[in-house]
């Protein structure tokens, strides 16, 4: 029997889109995923328990705790599926096989990256429909104010997943794990440490707290939970920051990572 | 033919750095080769000798220390140089939470090919690597010999025009094998350049135009296989049967138990001691002639090597 014969003549984005799609089918087959779902739904039910022993607050603790819970979980989940889907692929040399194709290096991580911020957007949009669903059991009616809330977590996970790609593309998951770990935590806080800096009256004190807050990513700009909880709707241009902030960030980190990946060496 | 070779291989190097502080070793060194379009390609070498770091550095995947690699005349970083390479690993690992059929059809995507080519490609593959049943089994549940034929078949995918295969035998049995090999002839058959890795030197002696032996990162030969291989008897091996005890023919090594002599000699000796043993009333029950073969060239390289440490 002879070789069947093809040809082949594509363009990089049906190859990104493809590998979008990979990954996203790896992720949703991973078992570390429902167990965080059922994490969050346990969180939910616990919020519930809460929101009876409260007077007068009826839905504010569960839609207060569940918000917290979606950021949270989705902040775990993107960490985790960020480093262990690209670290496995180069430790398994998956990678090999795809990367001897006529695929660029960046084309592969911008799929990656993809696929990945597709799966976080279906994570964050069934939990905070089930969060909506559960709150409306309870009387409280989540408005669009919740809905903002809720797709800026999805921006920040977004932006949290292209700092773990960063770090997952020069070292090994445990370390790229404690990286991004580490700047999710400052990129909380590093308002509030420009605060201090700026009280402290210190001026080299302030200049040093003021460095970081700009040197590192200003997670907190992307929190409308509050606005969410009190049911106003966030300033158009707080809103426009953040998505051209969260948008900016996770260009530069992407295409940072790409910088590292094609100098890289796989053995 | 294209008169651009496949590959091209200039005084390349590789060096790794195995920790921090300590010096880079050198895994491939001052390897030049030219492998012709539309040869049947065999890169031998043991263990360890630097073949799949040689076959990375083809692909893009690793950079060279020093030296210059090309494939079809251009960088094999270049996606234009690979879209004309397909590629088999050693001990392959896919993405195994896809099947069959959306594996190839991932591979098809990243190859460019699109709609109906691309599931008729994948139908066909799959059918012409014994797979057509599989289409809808996940590769997890693959066994080894499967991978190994799914393995190929993504690396058939865009119909390329160089076959790089690393150790494609390894791990298969006798049919799985001599499938494979059928598969290189018939791709050589169909124009297409073939490369491939190995330290089963059978393989490519059945079937190889021309090789090149790694030894320790080093070429040690190269050509074609009727030039390193010298033509002429270099041992024959006699046996024979019905001879009485104590038959000995002087200057030949050629012990009999129980009337019966198997002794291998050089091919002067092979007429003197044929004439002996008719003489003595015995009967010759085979004359095998021997000539130099791979593994002889090559245990020789090896031993040229260890020898000056």
């Amino acid at each position: 029997m002879s070789l069947p014969v093809g040809r082949a003549g594509g363009i990089p984005m049906t190859q990104i889109l493809s590998i979008a799609q990979v990954t996203w089918r790896e992720a949703v087959r991973n078992r570390v995923l429902y167990s965080v779902l059922f994490f969050t739904a346990a969180l939910f039910l616990v919020a519930g328990v809460l929101d009876h022993m409260t007077l007068g607050q009826s839905g504010r603790v569960v839609l207060d705790l569940g918000l917290a819970g979606i950021h949270l979980c989705g902040a775990f989940i993107a960490i985790f599926l960020a480093i262990s889907l690209l670290t496995r692929d180069i430790a398994r040399k998956t990678l090999h096989v795809v990367l001897a194709k006529p695929v660029g290096r960046t084309a592969y991580l911008a799929g990656k990256y993809l696929g990945l911020v597709f799966t976080l957007g279906v994570l964050v949009a069934v939990m905070a429909v089930a969060l909506a669903g559960f709150c409306l059991v309870l009387g409280q009616t989540p408005g669009l104010a919740y809905a903002i809330a809720a797709g800026m977590i999805w921006l920040e996970l977004a932006v949290l997943t292209a700092i773990a790609m960063l770090f997952a593309a020069f070292t090994g998951p445990f370390l790229a794990g404690m990286f991004t770990l580490g700047l999710f935590l400052i990129g909380h806080l590093s308002r509030g440490l420009e605060s201090l800096g700026a009280e402290s009256g210190d001026p080299a004190l302030a200049a040093v707290s003021r460095l970081i807050h700009l040197a590192l990513p200003d997670l907190a700009v992307f929190d409308f939970k509050p606005a969410a909880l009190h049911g106003t709707l966030p300033a158009a241009a707080d809103l426009g920051l953040a998505l051209a902030y969260g948008a900016a960030c996770a260009v530069v980190l992407v295409a940072a990572a790409s910088l590292i990946f094609t100098r890289r060496d796989f053995r | 033919m294209s008169d651009t070779p496949a590959i091209r291989l200039e005084g390349v190097g590789k060096a790794f750095r195995q920790g921090f502080w300590l010096r880079p070793q050198e895994v491939v060194n001052q390897v030049s080769l030219e492998v012709p379009a539309g040869s049947l390609f065999g890169y031998l070498g043991h263990n360890g000798a630097g073949k799949t770091t040689t076959i990375k550095m083809l692909l893009g995947l690793i950079a060279p220390s020093r030296g210059r690699v090309s494939v079809w005349g251009g960088p094999p970083r270049d996606p234009r140089v690979r879209r004309r390479v397909g590629y088999l690993p050693e001990q392959p690992s896919f993405h195994d939470h896809l099947t069959a059929a959306e594996f190839l059809s991932f591979h098809a995507d990243l190859c460019g090919i699109r709609g109906e080519a691309k599931h008729r490609r994948t139908a066909e593959l799959l059918d012409r690597l014994g797979l057509a049943g599989t289409a809808r089994v996940p590769l997890s549940r693959f066994s080894k010999g499967m991978l190994q034929r799914i393995g190929l078949a993504q690396a058939l995918i865009g119909d390329p025009d160089l076959v790089v295969l690393d150790e494609p035998m390894s791990g298969l049995d006798p049919v799985g094998r001599k499938d494979v090999r059928d598969l290189m002839v018939e791709l050589k058959g169909r124009g297409k350049t073939v490369f491939f890795s190995t330290h089963v030197l059978s393989d490519a002696e059945a079937i190889c135009d021309e090789v090149a032996i790694l030894v320790r990162g080093e070429v040690r030969s190269k050509g074609c296989l009727t030039d390193l291989l010298k033509p002429q008897v270099t041992e024959v091996e006699v046996s024979a049967e019905g001879l009485p005890a104590g038959f000995a023919v002087a200057g030949i090594d050629a012990g009999v138990v129980d009337g019966t002599l198997r002794a291998r000699v050089s091919a002067a000796d092979r007429d003197p001691l044929v004439r002996a043993i008719v003489a003595a009333g015995g009967r010759v029950t085979g004359v095998v002639s021997r000539r130099e073969s791979l593994e002889t060239l090559f245990m020789h390289e090896l031993s040229a090597v260890e020898r000056a440490g």
